[in-house]
C-alpha cells in the first residue's frame, strides 16, 4: 500500500459508493457478437496450421450435431447388419447339413483320353 | 432545474435500483474442474463450452476498458486463444474466472499500450454508442428499464457520458471501477486479479470513484 493509499481512512475505503456507476450502466450490457466463437476457432485453426478446429463439427458450440450424426450412422450400421446378417434370406441350397439329409457320396468323374 | 433534467436524474435512480447484482457464471466447481481437465486434454468441445460461458463477461470487461467494439472483439478473442494455449499453466490455485480475468486485463493493458504508442484509437466510445442507439431504435428494443423513447434517449445519453468519463480515467482506476462496479467482483477477487492487497484495492477504488464522479459532474451527468 502506498502512503497515498494509507491516507484514506478505513471508513471511506470500505464504503461502497459505486452505486452511481451501477445506475448509469445499461442493464443490457454490450454483448459479444454472434460469430465470436467462430472467430476464435478460425484464429486457432490458422495459427495451429490446421491442427485444431480442423473439421466442421467443432465449429458447433455444442456436441449435438456430432451426437445426431453418430446415432444416425449407428442406426444405419444396425440396419445393414440386420439385412445382411443372421436374418438375411439366402439362396435355396443351404448345403446338406442344413437340409437334414445325409451327404451324397462324392461323384467319381473319369476323364478318358481321346480314342 | 428543468423537467428534462429532473427526468434524467429520476431515470438514473431507477437504473441504480434495477442494476444487476451479479455476473456470476452459474456452474458448480465440479463441472468447471471437469471442463478444465477436458480442455487440458485438448477437447475442443470443452473449449467451446468455456467460450460460451465466459464470452459475455470477458467481452464486457474488454469493451469497458478499450471503449471500442472492434477492439473489444479482437482482444476478447485473443484472451480465449491464450486460454487455449496456456491452460496447462492453470494449476487451480485460484478460481478459473480469476485466472481468465487476469489474462483479460493483461491483454487490455497491452492493447492500450500498443494503441497509445501508435496514437491510433480507431473509434471513440461515442461512435459505438451512437451505433448502438441506432440498432436499438431500429429493433424497437430497450435498454433495461427504459421503456419509452424519451427514456431510451436518456439511457443512451447516460451511458455515453459514463463511457466518455471512463475513457478519461487512469487505466488502473478504470480497471478497478469496471471490476467492482460493473462486473460486481468481490474485493478479494479484484485483489487476486490485480495482484494488489485488498486494502490497496479499496483505497484506489475510492480515489477512482472520486475521479469518475468529478468528471461526470463536469459533464453535467451528476450533481
Amino acid at each position: 500500500m502506498t502512503p497515498m493509499d494509507e491516507r484514506i481512512p478505513d471508513r471511506e475505503r470500505e464504503d461502497d459508493s459505486g452505486s452511481f456507476v451501477r445506475g448509469m450502466v445499461s442493464d443490457q450490457e454490450p454483448a459479444a457478437p454472434p460469430d465470436f466463437l467462430r472467430g476464435v476457432q478460425t484464429k486457432i485453426r490458422r495459427r495451429s496450421r490446421g491442427k485444431f478446429f480442423r473439421n466442421g463439427w467443432t465449429t458447433s458450440p455444442s456436441a449435438t450435431t456430432v451426437q445426431i450424426v453418430s446415432l444416425a450412422m449407428l442406426l444405419a450400421l444396425i440396419l445393414i447388419w440386420i439385412l445382411g446378417g443372421p436374418f438375411a434370406e439366402v439362396g435355396p441350397d443351404r448345403g446338406p447339413a442344413n437340409r437334414g439329409e445325409e451327404a451324397l457320396p462324392p461323384v467319381k468323374i473319369e476323364i478318358r483320353g481321346p480314342r | 432545474m428543468d423537467l428534462a433534467r429532473e427526468r434524467f436524474f429520476a431515470a438514473l435512480e431507477e437504473r441504480a435500483l434495477a442494476a444487476r447484482v451479479t455476473f456470476d457464471v452459474p456452474m458448480s466447481p465440479d463441472r468447471e474442474n471437469r471442463l478444465i481437465e477436458r480442455l487440458k486434454s485438448r477437447d475442443e468441445t470443452a473449449f467451446n463450452e468455456i467460450v460460451g460461458l465466459y464470452q459475455s463477461r470477458v467481452y464486457n470487461l474488454v469493451y469497458r476498458m478499450l471503449g471500442s467494439r472492434e477492439e473489444a472483439q479482437d482482444v476478447a478473442q485473443e484472451v480465449f486463444i491464450t486460454v487455449f494455449k496456456a491452460i496447462h499453466l492453470f494449476r487451480g490455485e485460484s478460481k478459473f474466472s480469476t485466472w481468465l480475468y487476469r489474462i483479460a486485463t493483461n491483454h487490455c493493458k497491452n492493447r492500450l499500450k500498443y494503441l497509445g504508442r501508435r496514437a491510433v484509437y480507431p473509434k471513440t466510445p461515442l461512435d459505438d454508442l451512437s451505433e448502438r442507439d441506432q440498432l436499438e431504435s431500429a429493433s424497437m428494443s430497450t435498454s433495461g428499464t427504459v421503456d419509452r423513447p424519451d427514456r431510451l434517449l436518456e439511457g443512451v445519453e447516460v451511458e455515453r457520458l459514463l463511457q466518455e468519463a471512463m475513457v478519461e480515467l487512469d487505466e488502473d482506476h478504470r480497471l478497478l471501477i469496471v471490476l467492482r462496479d460493473i462486473q460486481n467482483l468481490s474485493y478479494q477477487e479484484i485483489a487476486e486479479i490485480t495482484q494488489l492487497a485488498e486494502g490497496t484495492v479499496k483505497s484506489r477504488l475510492h480515489r477512482a470513484r472520486a475521479a469518475l464522479r468529478e468528471r461526470l459532474v463536469e459533464k453535467g451527468a451528476l450533481e
